[in-house]
């Protein structure tokens, strides 16, 4: 659940201010309908879309479609924050898509090959093509989830920019997912500063309740400060047990130490006595 | 003879010893606190339970809330409506820490408030919905949860075809149990929101030491709305 906890903290707050779809350059009425699309592309679980539609059935008022353009415009650019182009290298080795063969033994005279970049060789590989007219080979999703945060961003950097960006463009909602999910604490904070943005014109604030890489709780309040929304990332599912550790590491703490007093008290009594007799 | 006689008095002299006299009581107290401590955590939360529900509106944190900003707004909810009823209507949509229905079943024997909401704050005071699941009387997956020590203590009692009434002061909604889930707190496809209208209520698996990482509970299928139609149906 680690994924949604991003997803759902930063989408709960984000989408319960009817951020709305498509990338207006001019004024577009956009519906929820629109913008949970777009949230969806973006990552966005599914429960926190439903938490944004509570939102805005509950207070239709303070969604209208303008509105909802504006916020629009912020959700892609938290989605910047989430991931950009980056500037291209090369020898970049990724361990995690690097086939490993035997290398030929060096011949004389021949130096010894230097490091390649991977290149894609399975047959879900995708392929695009960039806003300069370049095609690409890109790896397929499954495999791209798989990637840690930094060999994502490490293979897209195996890229010209035009061509990562169309990556960017063409990333499944699972890939996006699988990003906010792995986003270092301070690449949250700059996504959580962005959605934040949203609603502070709407006197809403959103406050950060718990921010590590594992875990991010965000509650939603008015300008009284009266909570309005809290969401929890990887806590949708509610820790409905009391955790009883502590009083029984207590209580059998006493148990023990009262057995063990019981078997001195017993050894100081009998035990000297019971060789003592053996021995007549 | 003699040492008989030297050995009985020698253990006569140990049980007579002033350290075993003074040690001998506190192995005793310990021992009764242990097991009274472990034999009174069941009831004590069965207490807290009853007091919550008996005491709801002392115990309620005034408007304003605290640090947090929790405000918790306690409603009547209606029991005994007897008007007029339709099977479609407009839902009253609960805002955060609002007690808004009330959830029934003779198959587990509860009789809950459910809240609007969650944290633990809300889960000592009764069941609690998820602010991302579906309003009950919309299309969608209705989540409710609550503690396994308390108001969900006899979740497991339910089999499918049990019937789950919840009460609000739009209406009533009656569902069938359809089908037993367990899953893991990591894993939340239980709780995500469906196409098809459900109620899913789930608690933690009893666990001796508390806190288990499994969950149980049931999803139920909606069989009946009633949405309230007649004016005097809002005790709000």
């Amino acid at each position: 659940m680690k994924g949604s906890n991003i997803a759902g903290a930063i989408a709960g707050a984000a989408l319960a201010c009817g951020i709305a779809a498509v990338i207006p350059l001019a004024a577009k009425a956009a519906t929820p309908d629109e913008a949970a699309a777009v949230a969806r592309s973006y990552g966005y679980s599914e429960e926190d879309i439903q938490r944004a539609y509570n939102e805005y059935e509950q207070n239709p008022e303070l969604y209208p479609p303008e509105k909802i353009d504006e916020y629009i415009d912020k959700l892609h650019e938290a989605h910047q924050k989430q991931v950009s182009v980056v500037p291209q290298q090369t020898n970049v080795v990724i361990p995690a898509l690097t086939t490993t063969t035997a290398a030929p033994a060096a011949q004389q005279g021949q130096e010894p090959e230097s490091p390649v970049t991977p290149a894609p060789v399975d047959d879900d590989s995708i392929t695009l093509t960039a806003s300069d007219g370049s095609t690409l080979t890109r790896i397929s999703r499954e495999k791209f989830i798989a990637l840690s945060y930094e060999d994502k961003l490490a293979y897209l950097s195996t890229f010209t920019e035009a061509q990562q960006q169309a990556i960017i463009d063409d990333l499944s909602p699972a890939e996006n997912r699988s990003l906010l999910k792995q986003l270092p604490t301070d690449k949250k904070v700059e996504v959580i500063d962005k959605i934040s943005e949203i609603t502070s014109d709407m006197g809403m604030t959103i406050t950060v309740e718990e921010l590590s890489d594992d875990n991010v709780k965000i509650a939603m309040k008015n300008d009284k400060g009266e909570l309005l929304n809290v969401s929890e990332a990887g806590a949708s599912v509610e820790k409905t047990g009391y955790d009883r550790r502590g009083i029984l590491t207590f209580c059998g703490g006493l148990f023990i130490t009262a057995l063990a007093g019981i078997a001195f008290v017993m050894r100081k009594c009998f035990g000297k006595e019971g060789n003592g007799e053996a021995n007549e | 003879m003699v040492k008989k006689e030297t050995v009985r008095l020698m253990s006569e002299k140990k049980r007579n010893s002033p350290l075993l006299h003074i040690a001998t009581p506190f192995i005793v107290l310990a021992l009764c606190t242990g097991i009274t401590a472990a034999a009174l955590i069941k009831p004590y939360d069965k207490l807290k339970m009853y007091l919550n529900i008996a005491f709801m509106d002392t115990l309620k944190s005034e408007p304003g809330g605290d640090a947090s900003g929790l405000v918790i707004k306690d409603n009547k909810i209606i029991e005994d409506y007897s008007g007029k009823t339709s099977s479609t209507g407009e839902v009253i949509r609960p805002k955060f820490g609002e007690l808004f229905a009330m959830l029934k079943s003779e198959a587990f024997d509860v009789d809950v408030p459910v809240y609007w909401g969650s944290g633990s704050e809300l889960l000592e005071l009764g069941a609690c919905q998820s602010t991302g699941s579906a309003v009950p009387g919309t299309e969608g997956n209705a989540v409710i949860s609550a503690h396994v020590d308390t108001f969900f203590s006899g979740l497991d009692k339910l089999d499918i075809g049990d019937k789950i009434t919840l009460s609000t002061n739009y209406g009533e909604f009656t569902y069938i149990v359809k089908e037993l889930i367990e899953f893991k707190a990591t894993n939340g496809k239980y709780v995500l929101p469906t196409e098809d209208t459900r109620l899913t209520l789930y608690t933690c698996k009893k666990d001796i030491l508390g806190g288990s990482d499994q969950r149980f509970g049931v999803i139920c299928e909606l069989t009946e709305s009633s949405f309230y139609t007649e004016a005097g149906g809002d005790a709000q």
